[in-house]
């Protein structure tokens, strides 16, 4: 496995994957989705991606 | 062989040294017009909503700067370079989540149909042959006085990267998932139209992910925003299939229900003293007509547009008002997705 990460692609996936999710959510009934959750969802999982890419590259630079 | 028109249209390009990244001043140099004037459109255009920042994204996406022979979006479909730079990847996020915002908005078809007519300027350009191609770099110069000019190291280009199967692999998987939803609905199993997109855009998506640490496949990127999109539109439009278009006049006599998806729905209390009445307009009008003396409690939602109750006009998208007495038998469940809201007394 790389070091790192393709950041656009991984960025475009966890977008995809977030609206996909929402909708099969919304379609479910578990939770109402609007233009508010999506957008706030999407800005928490870029936010998580930004996290884990930080965490590869502290891994990385600790490991030397 | 007929000689180059001169008079043909020139092709849009972005130049440099532009306040902001040209998208203007290409659209003012193929029209013939000030740029200024586009600037003042889309300043205009982003007081409806913001939809003015959406398009000069979609500009900066589709067309190309001066010497450069195709745009970004070009260049990612058809390659051969499909790199990005980081300003360039923060554009396709942006337009991603400002695109996301819109789809399920009533301006969603203004937008693509903005959208398709640029790419339509674009195609004609790419096909018209008497555009110039991009000038050549010019050779250096060098002083007589100068040191002698020494040849740079001969260089040759790295092979090119085996191509991943993951992008054919996750495309085979995501078409296979659609035509299995697609499948399933036709065979009479009620499900929205959105659904084989959703199943699609999903494989897509973990393709995409799984892509980012074991091999890219550009093709995914465009094909998660293009499935994007659709499943915005398609989850816009279900409601019009739903519920239906038009006007309608509904005069209940108890409790009872009722959906429009797009248009005008005027609802007279006249003939209902007691129950729930529940109401639903998607995008239009949803006007209610209350017997004078009858004592009512309203919930009304309305998410993007005006809740007039009784001629007074509310902020925000949820009220809870009651008009009569606070024990009122009739209770009206109001909703709309966009437009207005409007309970008057007769």
């Amino acid at each position: 496995m790389n070091r790192s990460f393709d950041k656009p692609a991984m960025l475009m996936g966890v977008v995809a994957l977030v609206v996909s999710v929402l909708y099969f959510l919304d379609l479910s009934g578990v939770v109402q989705v609007d233009e508010v959750v999506t957008l706030v969802t999407l800005w928490i999982a870029l936010a998580a991606v930004g996290l884990l890419r930080a965490g590869l590259r502290l891994k990385e630079r600790l490991s030397g | 062989m007929t000689a180059p028109d001169a008079t043909a249209a020139p092709r849009l390009q972005r130049p440099y040294g532009t306040p902001f990244r040209g998208v203007c001043s290409a659209l003012a140099r193929a029209t013939g017009t000030d740029p200024v004037l586009w600037r003042v459109l889309f300043a205009v255009l982003v007081v409806f909503d913001g939809l003015g920042i959406l398009l000069y994204l979609l500009g900066m996406l589709l067309i190309p700067y001066e010497g450069q022979p195709h745009s970004l979006a070009e260049r990612l479909l058809h390659g051969p370079d499909r790199r990005m730079s980081r300003p360039e990847m923060w554009l396709l996020i942006a337009l991603a989540i400002v695109g996301i915002g819109y789809v399920s908005h009533p301006r969603s078809a203004v937008v693509i149909a903005v959208a398709g007519v640029v790419g339509y300027l674009m195609w004609r350009g790419r096909q018209d042959p008497t555009f110039p191609a991009p000038a050549p770099p010019a050779p250096p110069v060098f002083p007589e006085v100068a040191e002698p000019y020494v040849p740079p190291v001969s260089w040759t280009p790295s092979p090119p990267r085996p191509r991943s199967p993951l992008g054919g692999i996750t495309f085979a998987v995501a078409a296979m998932v659609a035509g299995v939803l697609a499948l399933v609905g036709v065979s009479g199993v009620d499900m929205p139209v959105a659904v084989p997109i959703a199943g699609a855009l999903a494989v897509v998506g973990i393709g995409l992910v799984a892509g980012s640490f074991f091999g890219r496949s550009w093709g995914l990127f465009l094909l998660a925003g293009l499935l994007t999109l659709s499943l915005g539109v398609a989850t816009g439009v279900q409601p019009l299939i739903d519920d239906g278009v038009g006007k309608r006049d509904w005069s209940p006599t108890g409790t009872a229900s009722y959906r429009l998806g797009a248009g005008k729905g005027v609802l007279d209390l006249t003939n209902a003293e007691s129950g729930d009445i529940t109401a639903h307009v998607g995008f239009g009008q949803l006007l209610v007509e209350v017997p004078t003396g009858r004592s009512v409690d309203i919930d009304a939602r309305n998410d993007y547009g005006d809740l007039d109750l009784f001629g007074k006009s509310y902020g925000g998208r949820h009220q809870h008002r009651t008009l009569g007495s606070s024990d009122a038998t009739l209770h009206l469940h109001l909703s709309v997705r966009a437009g207005e809201i409007k309970v008057v007394q007769q």
